[in-house]
């Protein structure tokens, strides 16, 4: 016959019950008693018990049960036996119940530290703040008398910093400082360990060291000093390892968003240059005596890239385009340097083959050893009809004559930007022979359309052999370019600026 | 890229593309490859079907840096596309080309 069966928690109620029990089934009375003889349960009726039993919770005895009748027989022996081994498993099983609560309870408050924690230091955007409340966190909930957290800058030239805050804050400093480059989280139970280990703690009793680590690297260290009392435990260490690694993780996140900034700060400044960029470039349409220049500059996506230049003097006009290679901030400048030196130099006169002579020279020694160089072709039209050609390795210019052809005038030396000592032939024609010069930059004949198909020099070599025996302006020409490129091209976006200048007579 | 030392001038064999995608990282990957001392390079492009001015600025600014140093550069192995581009910007003035890695390599004989 088994006992009664026991509630859940072996409380007062629970001995009562298991009293009840066994009493009812020898029709007896039953005492407990802890090993003080105190009373815990009783139940029953009847003589006064006159046998002792101990019982024992987690084997160790813990009291006495007192039992009558007073014959007791096999069968009750049997039965006393087998509740005894109830109330023995029984208390057993509450202690383990009390241990699971405990723990619980204790988890629970870490929990809690940890999401109250989290909530405060998610939203802090200042490393500083966010190190603080690591401090101030930790010394509270791991019972510390001084807790320093010292961090590494989170942005490229920012500082590191450690924030420090208790009875020996000094000390907590120099340990976290010590602890940057520690491995993981380590506990000092002692000051012999302390010493022998070489941590600068000063006088302090017990320190826990935790590094901050995230994203693969040691971000700042947390320091807790104990000056007296109990060493910190391996549960302690364990809370400070959740704490640090929430605070390692906000420090990265910071770090991220400092460089997002950056990002943003760098497009906004190419989003300038290119504004400037194109607003040094010439008007549309030009008229300077008989000459006439109709240039147009299609920037692509990015920054940096071409211009046109229109030079009106007392002498005639300078024209060209120019190319700088690359893409970007840098490239821009560049572009800026040279297109203000050509129009600074163009009005003293001087002759395409000079003008380049001397901005190559400017260009070389602004690129250094960077690769960086700019193409260029310069035509210096004369009121008296003299047409000077110079150029550095730039397409070459297309002229369209009175007679209804084409001629292309291959000429020039290397970009400006590669050979410090480079001389730039001049090339002299007869104004006179011709309509229209065509300028362009590469972005033309390299443009493609949908299906990657290139526009190609000799596609505008044969329109311009179309269109000369019809006698063209220099604006006629330049739609009849741009109406081109756009039917080849469609919708596609191009890669590079696309530039095209159109020079000839007013008719 | 594939690097080999050979006499004492350093061949590099490009793998990829020379563009505006990849210039800065094989420019990098160069430098390491040459080094501070190397002086004499040959450079072999017989896997690129297209160069761009940013390809065209990492190999002047590598020429730059070895004639700085008393060296130089030689070019090998350029397809017709590459070679007109080099025609076209006039560049080929300042880079020596050969058709071949051993005429190159002979060049530097002297």
């Amino acid at each position: 016959m088994a006992p009664k069966r026991l509630p859940q928690w072996f409380d007062r109620q629970g001995m009562t019950a298991w009293c009840n029990g066994v009493a009812s089934l020898l029709d007896g009375r039953v005492t407990l008693e802890d090993l003080e003889g105190n009373l815990l349960a009783e139940a029953g009726a009847g003589h006064d018990g006159n046998r002792r039993f101990p019982f024992r919770v987690n084997g160790q005895r813990a009291g006495w049960v007192s039992i009558s009748p007073g014959e007791i027989g096999t069968v009750h022996a049997a039965i006393i036996q087998q509740a005894l081994g109830a109330l023995e498993r029984l208390a057993d099983v509450r202690n383990s119940m009390g241990d699971l609560i405990r723990t619980t309870a204790h988890q629970w408050r870490e929990l809690s530290v940890l999401y109250k924690f989290m909530d405060t230091v998610a939203g802090a955007l200042d490393p500083d703040v966010v190190a603080g409340h690591l401090a101030e966190r930790a010394a509270v909930a791991l019972k510390a008398d001084a807790a320093a957290v010292c961090y590494e800058p989170v942005e490229t030239g920012g500082s590191p910093g450690c924030v420090a805050t208790g009875e020996v804050e000094e000390t907590a400093g120099a340990v976290a400082r010590w602890a940057l480059g520690l491995g993981s989280g380590t506990i000092f139970s002692s000051p012999e360990d302390l010493a022998a280990s070489g941590v600068p703690a000063g006088k302090a009793g017990s320190v826990m060291a935790v590094p901050l680590q995230a994203r693969g690297r040691n971000r700042g260290a947390l320091a807790l000093v104990r000056t007296a009392g109990e060493g910190f435990s391996a549960e302690d260490l364990k809370l400070g390892s959740l704490l640090s690694r929430q605070t390692a993780l906000a420090l990265s996140n910071l770090e991220l968003v400092a460089q997002v900034r950056v990002a943003e700060r760098m497009r906004r400044e190419l989003e300038m240059a290119a504004e400037i960029q194109m607003s040094l470039l010439p008007d549309p349409l030009t008229v300077a005596g008989s000459v006439m220049a109709a240039g147009i500059c299609i920037p692509a996506q990015e920054v940096g890239g071409d211009v046109f230049i229109v030079v009106p003097s007392s002498e005639g006009l300078l024209t060209g385009v120019a190319d700088v290679s690359g893409h970007g901030l840098s490239s821009a400048l560049l572009m800026n340097a040279f297109a203000s030196e050509i129009h600074a130099l163009a009005l003293n006169e001087t002759g395409p083959g000079a003008l380049l002579d001397a901005t190559n020279r400017l260009i070389c020694e602004r690129v250094g050893e960077l690769g960086l160089f700019v193409t260029v072709v310069l035509i210096r039209c004369s009121e008296g009809g003299e047409l000077s050609i110079a150029s550095a390795g730039h397409p070459p210019p297309l002229l369209l004559t009175h007679e209804g052809g084409l001629e292309i005038v291959d000429t020039g030396g290397v970009p400006l930007g590669v050979m410090e000592d480079e001389v730039y032939e001049e090339v002299t024609l007869d104004g006179g022979r011709f309509n229209v010069i065509v300028m362009y930059s590469d972005g033309l004949t390299e443009a493609r359309d949908a299906g990657g198909r290139m526009y190609g020099s000799d596609r505008l070599e044969e329109l311009l052999r179309e269109l000369a025996p019809r006698h063209p302006g220099p604006r006629e020409v330049q739609e009849a370019v741009l109406d081109d490129f756009r039917r080849f091209t469609g919708d596609v976006a191009q890669a590079d600026d696309l530039t095209v200048l159109s020079v000839g007579r007013v008719s | 890229m594939r690097v080999e030392h050979v006499n004492g001038i350093v061949v590099v064999a490009l793998d990829t593309e020379l563009d505006a995608n990849t210039a800065l990282r094989v420019k990098q990957e160069l430098g390491s490859a040459i080094g501070d001392q190397a002086r004499r390079v040959v450079l072999d492009l017989s896997r690129l079907d297209f160069i761009d001015s940013a390809g065209l600025g990492v190999l002047v600014s590598l020429v730059k840096v070895l004639r700085a140093r008393g060296g130089d550069m030689r070019l090998v192995g350029l397809k017709d596309p590459v070679r007109m581009i080099f025609q076209l910007t006039r560049l080929e003035k300042v880079f020596k080309i050969f058709g071949d890695r051993e005429k190159a390599l002979a060049s530097y004989d002297d």
